[in-house]
């Protein structure tokens, strides 16, 4: 098997700061590989512990990728391939990208997140392989088989399962209900640093690149916090809680 | 067992410079920072003294410099006055930076270099005959460590390279940093966009060992405290509220209106000049750098710690290569010894032994700004009948004049 | 004002299931000076029926506490990744 995990770096929005007056965001914070392509990563290390084969982790981003692509290298992907350089960073250049990238090798599964943690707007892997014009399973909860050019997996429908079977090569699209990605130990990491990793220019590959909408405005939702302070003993604290959270509901 | 010429504990700026001398000198150098991103335990006033930099790192015209320091500021306060004495100067030194992005930007160089960095990994213990050290449960061998792991020595001391600290010996620093944006701090301390101030504060609320800074980046500002860690148990200050104190002094409130508070982190300072250094730097291969080491330099209005990491940094990297060539790892621990005993570190340090004496005097921080503030308000302060300044002087210093005048003196020849 | 609660609400963590300092219950409860409920710049240190109680959640990884505490406070640096996470240091 020889597996695709296309992955995206994200800003560790967990420590992104909010300015409460103006509620802009300050976007100067430590990049991290997201967790739902790590989820992606994480399955396709279970293929290739069953089926054998290689994990090709690609992604396209800023310069900080170069760093950032190392975890998924350290959870134990074999190589990689990324663009890592400026570009006008929406879904459809992504997507082109990311295609022409796979289209130079063939591989038998292209494994998504299902959505990112930052935009969540769940276009990339039905993008993709609408440029690839390969068969796509999204929302996959559990991979059931994969045999005889075949795979079968399971969708998270919300309120229903719905078992999918589509020949190879396939996208295919992870929840975060797929399984638990692994923490890599330092040896991992130490492993990861001697991994190649392909750095592709935008210029060799000859993406077109599109500029269909612009951003306007990022700004943080208001919060209006109550901020109600409760005191006194325990006892007393309790039925005060108790009393809120009934007036609240 | 993975391998490496060197291993480098903490990712802070003493063990960033040992890992770039290393990684420029071909060695096959690992650093090991226990925080998830690479610099971001690191926590200091505001200001860089840029020589050692611009001398070591290539591509320093790239670093993340916030402000050129042109401005300095001395200010004393009481309850609710102050006094400021400020010097322009035509050329800078210093320059201001947030030392988290200050050292994701010299791990970019340690790693350009070919050394390898990882982040949140804690190294727990270092182990001797052979050398290895012991993080995420693995050992991985190596010919030399560089302890950096900061201000508390934890494995310094287990290994009994040096002694704790005593709290007469470090101070406890806490910061806030206020969002502001860029032509704003250019107007409120007249500066332009690449010029900053830096300013220090002798006085309220601590009264006594420590003080108060206030640093301008770009677009932020850092304003803080510093108390003497024995001074604050002995008062039993709230070191929590201390900094809320010191910024509703009318003096800072006006300084910092219309800003947003972004970020509080505390951090304990070394404070004990050359007594805080111990006699041996090393055991052997196991060479200590930085904080660790206590090379942080207090003369009261300045205080110099990055650069002097760093390039202690720098010197335990250049043995280390020095004692490989020699084929005598063992050596790198003395000839490291030596090297820093030369260096301008030691001389600094020992230049200003008297200045912790100096320090101590708790006149400095009490008795002197109030002296200073009362005096000038005397002369400023007209309603009928004038004060002449003579008079003033002679009535605030009354009975203490030659202490005074001692003090004066020692400030002079310790600082 | 700014309570110190909202100051460290400003502060960007990942929290340990475990503790990484460990007051001594038993020397606590008999200690006079209790120096840990005004030194540390979190306020981490509070005070119950004479018991001292360590809410390792806001740590800013001073040490001011294990310098000036005169008991053998059990004092770590939080596991790898873990603890505070600042952005202006």
């Amino acid at each position: 098997m020889k597996i695709a995990v296309c992955v995206k770096e994200i800003y560790n929005l967990e420590q992104v700061k909010i300015i409460r007056e103006t509620r802009e965001p300050i976007l100067d914070v430590p990049k991290k590989l997201d967790d739902l392509s790590k989820n992606a990563i994480e399955e396709a290390l279970r293929i290739r512990e069953k089926h054998g084969g290689e994990v090709v982790a690609i992604s396209a981003g800023s310069k900080d990728l170069k760093k950032t692509i190392k975890e998924a290298l350290a959870m134990g992907a074999d190589r990689a391939i990324i663009v890592s350089e400026d570009f006008q960073s929406n879904a459809e250049n992504t997507a082109l990208i990311l295609s022409k990238i796979l289209s130079k090798d063939s591989f038998d599964l292209i494994l998504f997140g299902d959505a990112s943690s930052d935009e969540y707007s769940a276009q990339m892997a039905p993008r993709v392989a609408e440029l690839l014009r390969i068969p796509q399973i999204t929302y996959v909860r559990e991979i059931k088989e994969i045999s005889d050019g075949k795979i079968v997996c399971i969708r998270d429908m919300d309120y229903y399962y719905e078992t999918v079977e589509s020949n190879l090569p396939c996208v295919v699209s992870v929840t975060n209900e797929i399984n638990e990605p692994r923490i890599p130990a330092l040896k991992d990491i130490l492993k990861a640093s001697k991994k190649p990793v392909d750095v592709v220019s935008l210029n060799d590959l000859k993406v077109e690149l599109v500029n269909p909408y612009q951003i306007l405005e990022n700004l943080a939702p208001e919060i209006d916090r109550k901020q109600e302070v409760i005191q006194g003993d325990l006892k007393e604290v309790v039925k005060q809680i108790v009393e809120v959270i009934r007036r609240e509901i | 067992m993975e391998r490496f010429d060197a291993v480098v504990i903490g990712g802070g700026v003493a063990g960033l410079g040992s890992a770039y001398t290393m990684a420029v000198n071909d060695l096959d150098v690992l650093l090991i920072e226990r925080g998830g991103n690479i610099g971001e335990k690191s926590v200091y006033g505001g200001r860089i003294y840029s020589w050692v930099f611009e001398q070591y790192v290539k591509g320093f015209d790239n670093a993340p410099v916030e402000r050129w320091v042109k401005k300095e500021r001395l200010t004393f306060l009481d309850e609710s006055e102050s006094v400021s004495i400020e010097f322009s100067a035509s050329r800078a030194c210093s320059f201001t930076a947030i030392l988290t992005k200050f050292n994701r930007w010299l791990s970019e160089k340690v790693e350009d270099a070919g050394g390898l960095v990882v982040s949140g990994v804690k190294v727990e213990d270092v182990k001797r005959e052979p050398l290895r050290v012991v993080a995420d449960g693995e050992e991985i061998g190596c010919d030399v460590v560089v302890d950096a792991e900061g201000v508390n020595p934890i494995i310094a001391m287990k290994l009994g390279i040096r002694k704790d600290w005593k709290p007469s010996e470090v101070a406890v620093g806490v910061k806030e940093v206020f969002k502001f944006s860029e032509s704003q701090i250019n107007e409120r301390f007249l500066v332009e966009s690449d010029e900053g101030l830096a300013n220090l504060f002798i006085g309220y609320p601590v009264f006594g060992n420590g003080g108060g800074f206030l640093y301008t980046n770009k677009d932020t500002v850092s304003v803080g405290l510093v108390v003497r860690v024995d001074f604050a148990m002995k008062k039993k200050l709230e070191v929590y509220d201390l900094v809320e104190k010191f910024r509703s002094h009318r003096e800072l409130a006006s300084l910092l209106k219309g800003g947003s508070m972004i970020e509080y982190s505390a951090h304990l300072v070394p404070e004990a000049g050359i007594h805080g250094v111990p006699e041996r730097l090393h055991d052997k291969n196991i060479l200590i750098v930085g904080d660790t080491a206590g090379f942080v330099l207090n003369r009261g209005f300045t205080i110099r710690g990055v650069d002097l990491a760093f390039y202690s940094g720098v010197l335990a990297g250049e043995s280390i290569k020095k004692a490989l060539d020699e084929g005598e790892i063992a050596l790198a621990g003395e000839i490291y010894q030596r090297s820093v005993e030369e260096s301008v570190i030691m001389r600094e340090l020992e230049r200003f032994r008297k200045a912790l004496k100096v320090l101590e005097n708790t006149r400095l921080y009490e008795d002197y700004p109030k002296t200073i503030i009362g005096i000038l308000r005397d002369v400023f302060e007209i309603k009928d009948e004038s004060k002449k300044l003579y008079d003033s002087v002679m009535e605030k210093t009354k009975g203490k004049k030659l202490r005074m005048l001692m003090d004066v003196f020692s400030a002079f020849r310790g600082l | 004002m700014e309570s110190i609660e909202n100051r460290l609400g400003l502060v960007s963590f990942t929290v340990d299931s475990e503790p990484h300092i460990k007051p001594k219950s038993e020397k606590c409860e008999t200690c006079s000076l209790k120096i840990c409920l005004f030194i540390c710049p979190a306020r981490l240190y509070r005070e119950e029926d004479g018991k001292v109680y360590f809410n390792h959640e806001g740590c800013l990884e001073c040490g001011t506490c294990r310098i000036a505490c005169p008991e053998d406070l059990d004092w770590e640096y939080p596991k790898g990744g873990y603890g505070v996470h600042y952005q202006f240091g």
